[in-house]
């Protein structure tokens, strides 16, 4: 295999075997052929096509990530993820039908979703998770209702309420719902990033924060065209600079705010990860080359008018790929080796699975 | 003879070896050189771009392989059935992923420009007259809380306005289907809408900026065109058609851009407003001729309402309708 992690990013250096560093094998052209044929599929289908879109979009990204030299799988069929997409497609109808012409009944029902909503979202990581699988193990996610209920309404909502104060307790619980919820061949993950440090990512964001504000502020009020000055072109291109660019900008810096926020979080988080107990992760992603990453990629998929949009995926699964790292504690296929085969691993109550998705 | 070479990986595990694959000419798989099974019986994953072939054989063991060329030359010769092949053969090749996305550009043109309304006026008259009422009366009801005060016009006066809508009814042949409200405008000030079962609402400030009554019988008429269109109905269809076309579009690519496209769908959907009112205007002007009242009433009032908005600065009026200009000379067409 190619370079360690520590030659491409510095990372924390484990003790231990080198890193395996994942490798992404994906190709922008390559891909731009499979998205506009999926797109255009998509279209003339009135949308049933998605669901082979998105096997075979997945199926592109899992199979050109590799570890080792072996690809990642992606195993859900179009017709799992059809069923799962109809589903949505009439919960979403029947809601905003009922909008129109019973809102009492879309209130029930909105209610009726929102309490569904965590048992859902650990229903579609576990579909997801079931459905991947490395040198022919599979992932698995087990999450309680609880669990989820905490992470997607309970701290979101206390973070607004203490003015984002609480922002760096929900992100360490997301963290440790997914990591704790995930298997692989049975074994499980565990995080515990430490609250102090996500403190103090929160916190250096929170000074970019008010770097960009002053700046703002200060382009408004340094130049208050004085009395008696000549109006005209030059005052609307004041305006253009002092008034239009802060609000053109502001897309970029809250990209940019959360591009900082995810790099760092990642790398801490994988800091902490173990597999089992005894493998170890590492994320080497620079916020700076992240951020740089989403708003090139969103500025030039705005300019091609989504053109980019493919090279784009290529371009950040790659940034990412390369920058993750897996430390394990004796060599990789001793480790896989020593996993017992799983009976129901490729069994056919996945085929029952039903492809429910939603991002998280 | 085809040979390729692979992983074999145990059944449902990761133990795997190195192997040398070979399929002879009679379809029998091989690994080693000890024969395996019948090619027509195993499970070959699709080909995506280039990413790894997952071959199951019958016991549950996997071969995988990075050699997809070799894996498609024996899927060519042996297989009967042979799944999603298509979509590779349009996906390798610069040429079809040209033709695709000239023919995606077209095809989405068409679609929002003329597919979306079509679909939409086929789901609007095929809707029951019951779902046209509950939904009229729901949408009524959140006026009257939201931006509608009780009229403030005497009863007489509301008597004879009404009598103004059931003159354009029987002139629409129609004339039990229409039902008027009057309503202090508040904030909305002169304006008149139609409901899809046929309930017009019509504000006092629309009655006291008419200078005689035939210029109120004119909005009447292009409002009973827009119920007989069923227009209301037809705009709630055409977002909803229009939102699944554009998840369609750009759900997979990026959060941002779903949130770009919301501009695409404003731009479409104000587009499609300007057709209705283009429709309600022409149907107001044969009504009015049937009336014998000069179309002229219509262009008057227009313009009245344009200089009432017009010096609020209200742009959305414009938007979402074409310009008074242009209507007032359609109007005054023979």
């Amino acid at each position: 295999m190619g370079a360690t992690l520590n030659e491409l990013v510095s990372v924390p250096q484990v003790s231990g075997p080198r890193a395996a560093v994942l490798e992404f094998r994906g190709q922008g052209g390559e891909y731009f052929r499979i998205w506009i044929v999926n797109l255009l599929l998509k279209i003339v289908t009135l949308g049933i096509y998605s669901a082979w879109a998105k096997v075979r979009t997945k199926r592109y990204f899992y199979g050109s990530t590799l570890l080792e030299g072996a690809a990642f799988e992606y195993h859900a069929t179009p017709i799992q993820i059809l069923k799962g997409r109809l589903i949505a497609a009439a919960l979403i109808a029947v809601n905003s039908l009922a909008g129109h012409f019973l809102p009492w009944l879309a209130v029930a029902l909105t209610i009726a979703y929102l309490l569904l909503a965590p048992w859902v979202v650990n229903m579609s990581l576990r579909f997801n998770a079931r459905m991947s699988s490395y040198r022919n193990v599979r992932f698995d996610f087990q999450g309680t209702y609880w669990r989820a209920f905490l992470v997607l309404f309970v701290l979101p909502v206390a973070s607004a309420l203490t003015l984002w104060i609480l922002a760096p307790v929900w992100h360490r619980a997301v963290a440790r719902y997914l990591a704790q919820g995930y298997r692989f061949g049975g074994r499980p993950f565990a995080a515990d990033p430490p609250l102090g440090r996500l403190y103090v990512i929160y916190l250096q964001a929170f000074g970019l924060l008010m770097l960009f504000a002053a700046i703002l502020l200060g382009t408004m009020f340094l130049d208050v065209p004085h009395p008696g000055e000549p109006q005209g072109d030059g005052a609307s291109w004041r305006f253009l600079v002092f008034m239009v660019l802060p609000i053109v900008l502001l897309v970029p810096f809250q990209l940019l705010l959360l591009a900082f926020i995810r790099a760092k979080g990642r790398n801490l988080v994988f800091a902490g990860l173990t597999l089992d107990g005894r493998h170890r992760f590492a994320s080497g992603l620079s916020p700076w080359g992240y951020a740089w990453i989403v708003i090139g990629n969103l500025a030039a998929t705005l300019l091609t008018l989504g053109l980019f949009a493919p090279f784009a995926q290529i371009r950040s699964a790659r940034y990412t790929a390369e920058r993750t790292a897996v430390y394990p504690a004796s060599d990789l296929s001793e480790f896989l080796a020593g996993l017992p085969a799983d009976p129901n691993a490729f069994g056919s109550e996945f085929s029952d699975l039903v492809g429910l998705e939603i991002g998280i | 003879m085809e040979r390729f070479a692979g992983w074999c990986y145990a059944k449902d595990g990761p133990q795997r070896i190195a192997v040398q694959a070979s399929v002879d000419a009679a379809g029998v798989l091989a690994m080693g050189g000890v024969a395996q099974a019948q090619w027509s019986t195993l499970g070959v994953s699709d080909r995506v771009g280039n990413i790894p072939r997952r071959i199951t054989l019958p016991d549950g063991r996997v071969l995988e392989t990075a050699d997809n060329d070799a894996v498609d030359r024996i899927e060519l010769r042996f297989r009967r059935r042979r799944g999603t092949a298509w979509a590779h053969r349009l996906e390798r090749r610069w040429g079809w992923a040209v033709a695709a996305l000239i023919l995606t550009v077209a095809v989405g043109w068409l679609a929002a420009t003329r597919g979306v309304p079509l679909a939409a006026r086929g789901v609007a008259f095929a809707l029951p007259a019951e779902a046209l009422a509950v939904a009229s009366q729901q949408t009524l009801s959140t006026l009257d809380r939201v931006v509608l005060r009780p009229s403030g016009l005497t009863e007489a006066r509301q008597a004879e306005i009404a009598d103004l809508l059931r003159r354009v009814g029987a002139a629409a042949g129609d004339p039990g289907r229409y039902r008027l409200e009057l309503r202090d405008g508040g904030r909305i000030g002169a304006n008149a809408f139609a409901l899809p079962d046929g309930t017009v609402i019509v504000t006092d400030q629309l009655v006291q900026l008419a200078e005689v009554d035939e210029q109120v019988l004119a909005v009447l008429a292009h409002e009973v065109g827009h119920v007989e269109r069923r227009h209301g109905m037809q705009r709630i269809a055409q977002s909803t058609a229009l939102g699944l076309l554009l998840t369609l579009v750009s759900g997979d690519v990026s959060q941002v851009l779903s949130v770009a496209s919301a501009l695409p769908a404003m731009l479409l959907e104000s587009s499609y407003s300007r057709d209705f009112e283009r429709e309600a205007d022409a149907r107001g002007v044969e009504l009015l001729h049937r009336l014998g009242v000069p179309p002229a009433n219509l262009a008057r009032m227009l313009e009245r309402l344009e200089e009432k908005h017009g010096g609020k600065g209200r742009t959305s009026w414009l938007s979402s309708h074409p310009a008074t200009p242009e209507r007032v000379r359609a109007i005054a067409k023979p």
